[in-house]
């Protein structure tokens, strides 16, 4: 960028700046060398079985991780169901159908609800979301929709996967909106003001520049958004049941991998073996969240400048 | 051809073109309902944010008064008397703990990344700062555990108490620093550092005077957001502080656990006790108000900055 001969003071300002940056990169291979070192025995003695084995056995030292990659996924999965279609709308109600005096306000609403904590979240579906799905919700569908596959209700209690996802989905929507929002920003607006000239309505412009447009944005705010629902902890400890089984339908208790871990790690301690497998656990997480990153990077940087915007933190 | 001969078949030189009313009329009501479904999507959206607001409130208004917030926790089950205060006094800790290491580090790094090194090694501390915000917090959590918390083998044995659990939230906060201060170095107009430098000043001279005076209100907000980020945060304080229903008597070893909000949020609400669901919920007020104060103050920052900057 600048390019000018440093002096000696300068140096000094260098070297010490070039400390706090060592201080950053310590910090990334502390956590990577963490979670590497201390699950290497379990890694070791399970192999690649543990992604498949379904027994989680502390008792008799058998570890696998299969019901808590299941819960995991089919969380997030329909968590991102919910997110999606709910984002996509707020986008682009924000960017192309909202008028201008409004905007900036409903943008700070939705920037506001990436800033509430995931402890509020899971609170706020303890007190309303559970009670809500236990009496209206789920004796609806036990009564008319029973003979579909994964929307049958065994038991009536409210937790479970479909409540941790409902608000899961609300946690992540902040984010694929706020990306949506932006890449849709992105479009050149002379392009989208000829067509309007030419007679098309919002919808067209929508349908046949600005999605076409922005699409790959839109995928980068989808997959950043997997990798947040992915790694949410304490909402989904409160709401899913935490029962260590394979949910046969959305109604179902479930467990996920954050949730196990959060619930115990504690104990899990005391024993090498088991410790050992609780943290393979949480390398699964790590790559899980480091390989979306990097992919979700990668399309960001092309569309919107890997620009971050303010809804990527807040929460927790 | 059909189309451009329309004006000799109706004879009306002005109509070149033919004009389907009604495909017309069926594209204005699509675009209707594209509208509702946008705006009925934006306010399924805006919902939670509001009824969590009015939920908390409905039950918190009962319990919140200045005695909530300025006694300890007492009564049986803990917290069925009492208010507050070992949270928010913890709180206080965990965030001045987590600020002394983010602050300068992130501050730091962020300068050092708009000012020095080459556009290559640049970009590799960019992306693993940016892969750090991404990863989860409970893997943060075990990471402090086995670093600052755990009692045997490797690690500082800190044991569950206020400077394990704020380290670790200022790992969690410090490249949230970094990257809000290089955003705010850069939003700073080139001629001012291009000017400084012409003037003959060194980078120290130009970051003394012009960067750190021009980017003061980018700065602030980054680190009231890395504030707004950790305040809320739970899973990582599991594993390396936990709870302290009195008030610490130090930093590390026994004794150094302090309360958290959020914690006691957690805490309380898996009691089967329904006060204390609803002390649960009067705290929900108290980190609401907390996390929307700061959020406000960001806003302000960064809004007078840029009518600041108008002004000149």
């Amino acid at each position: 960028m600048l390019k000018l001969k440093l002096n000696h003071k300068d140096d000094l300002f260098k070297f010490i700046l070039s400390i706090f940056v060592f201080g950053i990169i310590l910090i990334f291979f502390t956590v990577v060398t963490v979670i590497l070192y201390y699950s290497y025995p379990a890694v070791s003695r399970f192999g690649i079985a543990f992604l498949w084995t379904k027994e989680w056995n502390p008792p008799k030292e058998i570890f696998g991780a299969a019901t808590f990659i299941a819960g995991t996924f089919m969380v997030t999965i329909i968590a991102l169901i919910f997110a999606i279609p709910l984002s996509l709308g707020i986008g682009i109600f924000l960017e192309e159908y909202c008028p201008k005096f409004l905007k900036g306000f409903f943008t700070i609403i939705i920037e506001l609800l990436a800033g509430i904590p995931s402890v509020v979240f899971g609170v706020w579906g303890v007190l309303t979301i559970v009670p809500w799905l236990r009496k209206y919700i789920e004796p609806f569908f036990k009564s008319h929709f029973s003979f579909i596959p994964f929307l049958q209700v065994t038991e009536n209690i409210g937790y479970g996967i479909l409540a941790a996802s409902i608000v899961v989905a609300f946690m992540v929507v902040p984010i694929i909106a706020s990306i949506t929002k932006d890449s849709l920003a992105a479009v050149p607006k002379i392009t989208k003001d000829g067509a309007l000239a030419m007679g098309a309505t919002r919808l067209d412009v929508i349908k046949d520049i600005s999605l076409p447009f922005s699409y790959r944005g839109i995928y980068g705010g989808i997959i950043l958004g997997f990798g947040r629902a992915v790694g949410e902890t304490i909402a989904v400890v409160l709401l899913i049941g935490n029962q260590a089984i394979i949910p046969k339908s959305i109604f179902g208790v479930g467990y996920t991998i954050s949730a196990v871990l959060a619930n115990t790690f504690t104990f899990a301690v005391i024993s090498p073996i088991y410790a050992s497998s609780e943290v393979e656990l949480a390398l699964i997480l790590l790559l899980v969240s480091l390989i979306v990153n990097i992919i979700g990077r990668n399309v960001l940087q092309k569309v919107i400048g890997g620009k971050l915007s303010r809804a990527q933190f807040g929460g927790g | 051809m059909a189309e451009t001969d329309n004006h000799k078949k109706t004879g009306d030189p002005n109509n070149y073109f033919p004009v389907n009313k009604s495909y017309i009329k069926r594209k204005k009501i699509y675009n209707r309902i594209a509208y509702g479904f946008a705006a009925s999507a934006f306010i399924l959206g805006a919902f939670p944010v509001f009824h969590i607001i009015y939920s908390a409130l409905i039950i918190g208004y009962k319990y919140l008064n200045w005695r909530f917030v300025s006694t300890l926790p007492t009564g049986f089950p803990i917290g069925a008397k009492g208010g507050i205060l070992n949270a928010i006094v913890g709180d206080l800790y965990l965030v001045v703990i987590a600020s002394c290491l983010a602050v300068p580090l992130g501050i730091g790094s962020g300068l050092y990344l708009s000012l020095f090194g080459k556009q290559r090694t640049n970009s590799v501390i960019r992306l693993l700062n940016e892969l750090m915000i991404g990863i989860p917090s409970v893997v943060w959590g075990i990471m402090g555990f086995y670093i600052f918390s755990t009692n045997a083998g490797l690690g500082f044995h800190f044991g569950f108490s206020a400077l394990a659990g704020g380290l670790t939230l200022g790992f969690i906060m410090t490249p949230i620093v970094t990257l809000l201060t290089e955003q705010a170095v850069h939003r700073i107009p080139a001629s001012y550092i291009e000017g400084a430098l012409a003037m003959g000043a060194t980078k120290w001279q130009a970051t003394k005077s012009v960067i750190v005076k021009a980017a003061m209100g980018g700065i602030f907000t980054a680190v009231l957001l890395g504030v707004l980020n950790i305040i809320g945060q739970t899973a990582p304080l599991l594993f390396t502080n936990y709870y302290n229903t009195g008030l610490p008597t130090g930093i590390t070893g026994p004794g150094g656990a302090v309360g958290d909000i959020a914690m006691l949020i957690f805490i309380y609400i898996h009691e089967p006790s329904h006060i204390l669901h609803y002390k649960a919920e009067t705290a929900v007020v108290v980190l609401l108000f907390f996390v929307f104060a700061l959020d406000i103050g960001m806003r302000l920052i960064s809004w007078l900055t840029v009518k600041i900057f108008e002004m000149f």
